[in-house]
């Protein structure tokens, strides 16, 4: 029996009277997927992301996480869970390497093996030297490969991320990727929403479009796709909403 | 392992004094400013316990030695509590690091938790300021008990804690009421001002209420009514230590303690929700075509200036309480008989010091300058403008427009507020103390002038010594250098106009030839400045 890591049903959230910024939603997510997560802006993405890990109120519906739901055992869901949001906001006052100690702290992550993770992935994503700076001194991308270095400490079952791809340098977007694979096949699974539909079709084993806050169309990424590219079923689905 | 509300704690309090980005950068700039900041720590600090020994020795010289440790503490308790309406629901909500803290596997209440120890340690560092010297000022006029030393510490340590509950707790009601709204950040700001106004006015009629035919009459009356009536859980205190009621400290130290519990529990069901409805990313408004519109750049930049202090609370209230104080001033004025009371002061200076009847008939306006000069440099939001930008300054910077006209649009809200508000009190006060032409002259500059000053100077603090790196704004328009360096600073030259007025209407000449000078200098300045993003 397969392994559910992230179960959603019948999500609804709505921002003031009007509008419904999540209408219904429901998708599984099981250990060893890479599930993209695509539509346009404001399509209800980073609403249900940020529902997910337990940020964002919402309004109906259930959330679980291995099996726990987030209204009921948040703190439980969100150990198991990482997120990187669009653009990580992180304390620039600190170095590096005192973030990634914060990070380990709240996560509960040994010393012994919050120095492994921190010297692997530093080494991988080649900011190992960088580590003793101020974050405020970090480009865009360094924030981002060191936001995603604290979400690997823990080792996550789910992990979800919003945009990974944006203000990567290619090299540190392939090992994202890599590492993707490598948590997937360890029993994790990986949640990110996605503008760049050629990754989603190469890195997802399954994908979901979100359009107006429905869930248009989601499953295993062959069958949502069929003959054609994914390209096109994202274009035909802005046409019309019947899949 | 630690608890993680100490982790969130000690994370926020990394960014408050800048030790830390000192410690840790190479950059010779960044280590001067903490030293200079450190510095003017160190000194506000022993101003602060001069300036405190000496009115805890006043009052125990006076007899009053009983009634002093409860008396700090309420008027602690007091300023605590209206620097923290000062602040609002600022310090829960709508913080820069609510998704990544809100991710992390720790509960609501230690979120809010942590968010109102960092409130409550920043505020005991001022309590400590206070208590230390009047404690050792109390046990050289009482004797020294180490049960009486029990109570002040237990006391001190939780002084600050029920103000900064309360304060807190109306800004969360504030901020919970308006959330949904779209125009919450002026509604909160307005609320605020008419709060922050409520205050001044049952601060005035209070002071006085409690005047009295002689001086120490008047500081006994105001002692005994600080602990008695404005802030009765001092006066629990005072009963421990008279030994009068031993329960006294400990209903103190338990009803501040619970209902920090108690604030934090009643919060947390709710902290999502309002977390959500103010950063709230999905409501639209539908766009209309006559919308557009064209304005010049420094117009544009101004407008947007003025609907950044309109729509933050937490900026509009730091930004305006001076000027606020001023029409407050000034209305209260005109209900005021002022010629009663000049005729008053008249009648008490004849008989005790009669040559200073002609001194205050004829320097009262000069005096009010230096009073315009206080308020005015209460507060400047021209002082954070800059640093607000924050993490989207870029965008500004690289807007196709000299670093001289964002600065100056950003100055000029401060001196246009400043100028209406001073100016109307100038008046009001000119036509009430029946000011001469030089009278009328130097009030209506000096309050032009030094509302210029104030912007000027603000924003060219703030240049120098911007901060962009902060999570929530109250860091920035509170307590950031520029703020306080202009406000300190601001004061101490008010006082010393004041000081000063005895020279008549050539004290407030020079000094206004100074302001305009150092106006001409730094907009002179701000031509080869330069902003960038770093």
């Amino acid at each position: 029996m397969e392994n559910k890591i992230l179960e959603i049903r019948n999500l609804s959230k709505s921002y003031g009277k009007d509008k419904k910024a999540v209408d219904g939603l429901s998708l599984d997510v099981y250990a060893g997927d890479i599930y993209g997560f695509i539509g346009q802006n404001g399509a209800g993405k980073t609403t249900t992301l940020r529902a997910v890990t337990g940020i964002l109120d919402f309004d109906a519906g259930e959330i679980y996480i291995d099996g726990k739901s987030v209204k009921q055992q948040p703190v439980a869901c969100k150990a198991v869970t990482a997120y990187i949001p669009d653009n990580p906001d992180l304390y620039e006052y600190l170095t590096g390497v005192q973030y990634l100690n914060f990070i380990g702290d709240m996560f509960g992550v040994d010393k012994a093996l919050r120095r492994e993770r921190v010297e692997k992935y530093a080494a991988m994503f080649r900011i190992e030297g960088d580590l003793g700076s101020l974050i405020g001194a970090y480009s865009h991308g360094m924030k981002q490969k060191l936001a995603i270095i604290g979400a690997l400490l823990h080792a996550p079952k789910l992990m979800v991320l919003d945009e990974p791809f944006v203000g990567l340098d290619p090299e540190a977007a392939f090992k994202l990727k890599q590492v993707f694979r490598e948590m997937c096949a360890a029993g994790s699974a990986i949640f990110f929403s996605t503008h760049v539909l050629d990754v989603a079709e190469k890195l997802c084993n399954k994908i979901a479009i979100i359009k107006g806050g429905k869930l248009i169309a989601s499953g295993d990424i062959d069958a949502v796709r069929g003959d054609e590219s994914l390209e096109a079923v994202f274009m035909e689905v802005l046409e019309s909403d019947a899949r | 392992m630690r608890a993680k509300w100490m982790l969130l704690t000690k994370i926020q309090l990394m960014g408050l004094l800048g030790l830390n980005r000192a410690r840790n950068t190479s950059d010779a700039r960044v280590r001067r400013r903490a030293v200079g900041g450190a510095v003017a720590f160190a000194v506000v600090s022993l101003l602060l316990i001069a300036y405190v020994t000496l009115f805890a020795v006043v009052f125990c010289g006076l007899g009053l030695t009983q009634a002093v440790p409860a008396a700090a503490i309420a008027l602690t308790a007091i300023i605590t509590f209206f620097f923290s309406l000062l602040q609002g629901g600022s310090i829960l909500f709508a913080l820069k690091d609510y998704d990544a803290v809100m991710s992390l596997p720790v509960s609501k209440r230690a979120v809010i938790g942590s968010r109102l120890l960092v409130s409550y340690l920043v505020n005991l560092l001022f309590c400590l300021g206070v208590m230390a010297p009047v404690t050792v000022v109390y046990f050289v006029f009482a004797g020294f008990s180490f049960a009486q030393l029990a109570v002040i510490l237990a006391a001190t340590l939780c002084a600050p804690l029920l103000p900064v509950v309360v304060a807190t707790a109306i800004g969360t009601l504030l901020t919970a009421l308006m959330a949904g709204l779209r125009i919450k950040g002026l509604l909160q700001g307005l609320f605020g001002v008419l709060f922050f106004a409520a205050i001044m006015v049952l601060s005035f009629a209070f002071s006085f209420s409690m005047q009295s035919p002689d001086a120490a009459g008047n500081m006994a009356a105001a002692v005994d009514a600080l602990a008695r009536y404005v802030y009765p859980p001092a006066q629990w205190v005072s009963m421990t230590l008279s030994g009068e009621a031993v329960w006294g400290i400990f209903a103190f130290v338990g009803v501040s303690v619970a209902a920090a519990a108690l604030f934090v529990l009643a919060v947390s069901p709710f902290y999502s929700k309002i977390n959500a409805a103010l950063l709230n990313r999905g409501a639209r408004v539908a766009y209309k075509a006559g919308d557009v519109k064209s304005a010049s750049a420094f117009a544009s930049l101004l407008g947007r200036e003025f609907r950044r202090l309109f729509t933050s609370s937490v900026y509009l209230l730091n930004g305006v309480s001076g000027a606020l104080l001023l029409v407050l001033g000034g209305v209260a004025l005109l209900f005021v008989d002022a010629q009663a009371f000049i005729d008053l002061l008249r009648a008490e200076a004849e008989t005790e010091a009669p040559y200073l009847v002609e001194f205050f008939e004829q320097n009262l306006p000069y005096m009010a300058a230096g009073l315009v000069v206080l308020f005015i440099g209460m507060s400047c939001p021209a002082a954070s403008a800059l640093s607000l930008e924050g993490s989207s300054r870029g965008l500004l910077f690289s807007m196709p427009v000299s670093a001289r006209t964002i600065l100056l649009a950003k100055a000029m809200p401060t001196f246009l507020i400043d100028g209406a508000a001073s100016l109307f009190f100038s008046a009001v006060v000119c036509a009430k103390v029946g000011a001469g032409a030089a009278g009328w002259a130097a009030l209506l500059s000096t309050a032009v002038i030094f509302s210029a000053f104030t912007a000027l100077c603000g924003i060219f603090l703030n240049y120098k010594l911007p901060k962009y790196d902060w999570k929530a704004e109250a860091n920035v328009v509170k307590s950031s250098a520029p703020v306080t360096i202009l406000v300190l600073g601001a004061m101490a030259i008010g006082f010393l106009l004041i000081g000063l007025s005895f020279l008549g209407w050539y004290a407030v000449a020079a000094f206004n030839a100074v302001c305009i000078v150092l106006c001409v200098a730094w907009i002179a300045y701000f031509k080869g400045a330069r902003l960038y993003a770093g």
